[in-house]
């Protein structure tokens, strides 16, 4: 059998045998528990198959057994680093079963602190991408002592670091501390700014960071379609899909904002486009606190009377609501019967929930579309024929968190 | 009370006519030759009809490669588990004309085989893999068709309504006694 190989082998010329190797799941650089089987021939990726479900915990079969206000407190669990996003995606799909109008108030802040826990998600992804570049003089801390100013804000809202529950059936848990627009605004436009500039001076023309990522890791757009590719690491190959504008939903149709797009589809334009997302992500913070109806929470409650009252009101009593009226819902809240599936732009891309209800207060059929999953699946074509340095960077700058592909 | 449940009936009714009329795509596919029912606009506007299994492969190839449809895009496989049978439900988007789209597959529970699209959108292979996975549901023709989420030796589905999980040692002892587990679990293999 051997010799057979080995003439084989002979006729087609002199071949090394590759060596396959074992990557994770508990590697540090990736994010989670993912393992890839990677096939080498020396020192280059020639055949890599990554295994998932590591970090699988149920969360469509704990959906279909537990109410709809119990599964609240869940989803933000999906992707921990957007709670934010999940929670809006999966309100969103009962809310439209429903058919509950959400106030206009209520709607503003969930865009607000969607936008904050779009810059934690990718401050946090920019300190890891780096480490894993290797960059060990200790660039997270930078990143992380931003993210813990506003994960301090979040938790000034939600009462919670990262698993916030804070938006809930017919709007937000409730209104926003006193002040506590007037003191996001100070920082996400006096100081943010810096700190970006101050990622951008350490990173961007760095010639070892050019090196390491310039023309690494090239995704077409046509396969990143195919595959369902989302989020900042579509939009880096050229492509201007961002849910917000795309088919727009809560109130992003509201909002002037651009959609930062390359068209060179590598590592290093994924990188752009997060650091030029996260900008945008800052003016629209500023823009929304601007526009907020009522404004600040201490203003509200001196002017409330006079923004409603009067022949011509500036807003309806409704609009300034946090909660629907009447909506304040019991635990065996009904749903359905009906059928929709509602997507918002996460961080990572398209996070979409398909929620068919029943008619009962427990979810029929509860689906996630993660991006993190699609994203993954495209690692095997980007890795080819790099070597084995360049997984690590390729596999970061796709920004993958395992617990949204897990699920 | 009583008047506002009546005009949620009525409100229901109504929906129930819409629902008889067929949407755009619907219309598409029955000029190109392929039957489908219609079930109108879903809660969050997307339009859902329902065709048969062997009808699958031909119908998205159609909506893909017309210029007019442009169907590119894979966006979510759902399965789901009536009485009636299992669904394979895809959720489709075009990236040109930003519509969304979704087919509905009913397969009879005691040979849930479909006919794999990986060919049409590689996205579909992780998807069906999944739905494998969770719902059991066999596509046919699939490159690499095993568990992806849970362990390879994993038994049973777990998104099936009549699965029942393994006892779980940290909260308590199993619902069903050794004896109840033994024979539910028999009688599903027989």
């Amino acid at each position: 059998m051997s010799i057979v190989r080995d003439t084989e082998q002979a006729e087609k010329g002199f071949k090394t045998d590759e060596m396959v190797i074992n990557m994770g799941p508990q590697h540090p650089s990736t994010h989670g528990v993912l393992r890839l089987v990677l096939n080498l021939d020396g020192e280059i990726v020639r055949k890599c198959e990554p295994v998932i479900g590591y970090l699988h915990r149920g969360m469509e079969w704990l959906g279909q057994n537990r109410t709809y206000v119990q599964y609240q407190a869940l989803v933000d669990r999906v992707d921990y680093l957007a709670g934010m996003s999940d929670s809006h995606a999966y309100i969103m799909a009962v809310e439209k079963i429903a058919g509950i109008t959400v106030p206009l108030r209520a709607e503003y802040i969930r865009a607000l602190c969607s936008e904050l826990n779009r810059i934690i998600s990718h401050l946090l992804w920019l300190g890891i991408f780096m480490l894993d570049l290797g960059a060990m003089f200790g660039f997270p801390f930078y990143t992380f002592r931003d993210r813990e100013t506003i994960l301090g804000f979040l938790e000034e809202v939600s009462g919670q670091r990262m698993m916030f529950n804070y938006i809930r059936i017919g709007g937000v848990f409730k209104d926003l501390p006193k002040g506590w627009t007037r003191k996001v605004k100070k920082w996400i436009t006096t100081e943010f700014p810096k700190y970006v500039d101050e990622y951008e001076s350490l990173a961007t023309r760095n010639p070892i960071f050019l090196v390491r990522t310039q023309g690494v890791g090239y995704l077409s757009p046509e396969l990143a379609i195919d595959r369902g590719v989302t989020g900042p690491s579509l939009r880096a190959s050229g492509i201007n899909i961002d849910l917000r504008k795309y088919k727009p939903y809560s109130v992003y149709d509201k909002l002037d904002f651009e959609v930062p797009v390359s068209t060179v589809s590598d590592t290093n334009a994924r990188y752009k486009c997060r650091i030029q997302e996260m900008r945008e992500s800052a003016k629209l913070i500023t823009q929304i606190i601007d526009k907020l109806p009522g404004g600040d929470t201490e203003d509200l409650e001196k002017n409330k009377a006079q923004l409603t009252s009067g022949t011509n009101p500036v807003y309806k009593a409704e609009d300034l609501m946090t909660i629907a009226k009447g909506k304040n819902v019991p635990m065996g809240f009904k749903c359905g019967p009906g059928e929709a599936y509602t997507a918002v732009e996460s961080p990572r891309g398209q996070l979409g929930v398909h929620l068919i209800a029943d008619g009962t207060s427990v979810p029929y059929r509860i689906k996630w579309r993660s991006p993190s999953f699609n994203n993954v699946s495209v690692l095997p074509d980007l890795i080819k024929g790099h070597p084995v340095a360049d997984v690590v960077a390729i596999f970061s700058s796709l920004d993958v968190i395992l617990p949204d592909v897990d699920r | 009370m009583s008047t506002e449940q009546l005009s949620l009936e009525a409100q229901e009714k109504k929906e129930e006519e819409k629902i008889l009329l067929p949407g755009e795509f619907s219309v598409f596919l029955k000029d190109k030759g392929v039957n489908s029912i219609p079930l109108g606009n879903d809660a969050s506007g997307i339009e859902t009809l329902e065709i048969e299994t062997k009808d699958l492969v031909n119908s998205c190839q159609l909506l893909k490669s017309n210029t007019e449809t442009f169907i590119d895009s894979l966006v979510l496989i759902t399965t789901l588990d009536l009485k009636k049978g299992y669904q394979s439900i895809y959720t489709l988007s075009s990236t040109k004309t930003r519509k969304f789209l979704r087919i509905k597959i009913t397969v009879p529970k005691d040979n849930p085989i479909v006919p794999t699209v990986t060919h049409i959108w590689s996205a579909a292979n992780w998807y069906e893999r999944e739905a494998y996975d969770m719902m059991g549901i066999i596509y046919a023709g699939h490159p690499n068709l095993k568990r992806i989420l849970n362990p390879e030796n994993w038994e049973g589905y777990p998104l099936r309504k009549d699965y029942i999980p393994p006892a779980d040692s940290l909260n308590g002892p199993h619902p069903l006694t050794e004896t109840e587990f033994a024979e539910k679990t028999l009688s599903k293999e027989s």
